[in-house]
């Protein structure tokens, strides 16, 4: 079932002459809850920037591949999700090669950046989160901030929901550690 | 875990969401004229390394041509089937052609010796 809101986007976008509405309907909809989860991907304002205008760009070119068998808000989060994990596979690979490690430039965001806010104890949750494998890291995102029910965290990573559950376990152990470590 | 507040800690600049939009759009403007001009690049290369290729091949075969004209004639006349005069009569310009053969022959039988002899022998 395509959600009315969804129905009346996919309609403009299909008609040339209301496309360009269409599109910019599309991201004044989404456009804050993709910027949530791409930001706590990426931690850098700027670099979220990039990602979420990519992320838009790749919906508009692939619209007509969009099947219905999701919303398209999963739809969409699935590709920011993606084109998140690629932003920062390669900038594994690029600080691989630079003296600087990503990890150590995101602590230092959340320490230094007028665009970062909250408390101590957040702060130190956040770079916690920073050190958890890409996907867990994810899966954290999803669950615990975006409080997303697995199934619909499911359909936008391709992974089972008991997989997912391990996952967000693991995850919450680590933090846990981590955070009993300092 | 349940210690820690949920609320987001990452702030964005002024405006921000307001301007988003337009960004998107335009870059999305951008992409798709630099992708139809990356086209239209390629589609002039290939035409114009088509059209280098065609001419190059349009002159090895004139050259081709010329040669193989040439072994045919030099065969004929190596044959006895055309004598100098039929040749002569195939030119364009025989007249020009006969002076241009008498001199060289002149020149190859006499050299720069013979020249001087023949003014002395005018000379007398």
């Amino acid at each position: 079932m395509v959600p009315l809101i969804d129905a009346k986007l996919l309609e403009m976008i299909k008609n040339p002459e209301t496309r360009d509405k269409g599109y910019r309907v599309l991201i004044e909809t989404y456009q804050k809850r993709v910027y949530g989860l791409v930001r706590k991907m990426v931690i850098i304002h700027e670099d979220a920037d990039d990602v979420v205008q990519n992320t838009f760009i790749k919906a508009f070119k692939n619209i007509h591949k969009f099947n219905h068998k999701s919303s398209l808000f999963t739809w969409i989060y699935r590709i920011a999700v993606n084109e998140s994990l690629n932003f920062l596979e390669k900038k594994k690979r690029w600080t691989f090669f630079s003296m600087e490690d990503h990890h150590e430039v995101m602590e230092g965001y959340l320490d230094k950046s007028p665009l970062v806010d909250g408390d101590e104890i957040q702060r130190k949750l956040q770079k916690a989160i920073i050190r958890l494998p890409e996907k867990q890291r994810l899966v954290f995102n999803l669950r615990y901030f975006e409080e997303l029910p697995y199934e619909e965290i499911s359909k936008m990573t391709q992974t089972s929901v008991g997989g997912l559950k391990a996952g967000y376990h693991h995850a919450v152990k680590k933090l846990e550690e981590i955070l009993k470590e300092e | 875990m349940s210690k820690f507040p949920k609320e987001t800690i990452h702030k964005i600049p002024e405006n921000y969401f307001e301007s988003l939009p337009n960004k998107i759009l335009s870059k999305r403007k951008q992409r798709i004229k630099q992708f139809y001009l990356s086209g239209i690049a390629a589609a002039a290369v290939c035409v114009i390394g088509f059209f280098f290729l065609m001419v190059r091949s349009t002159e090895i075969e004139w050259v081709n041509y010329q040669a193989e004209i040439n072994e045919d004639v030099e065969y004929y006349i190596s044959t006895g089937v055309w004598n100098e005069e039929d040749v002569l009569l195939l030119a364009e310009n025989p007249n020009d052609l006969l002076d241009a053969i008498t001199e060289e022959e002149w020149n190859y039988q006499l050299g720069e010796e013979g020249e001087e002899l023949l003014l002395n022998e005018i000379l007398y």
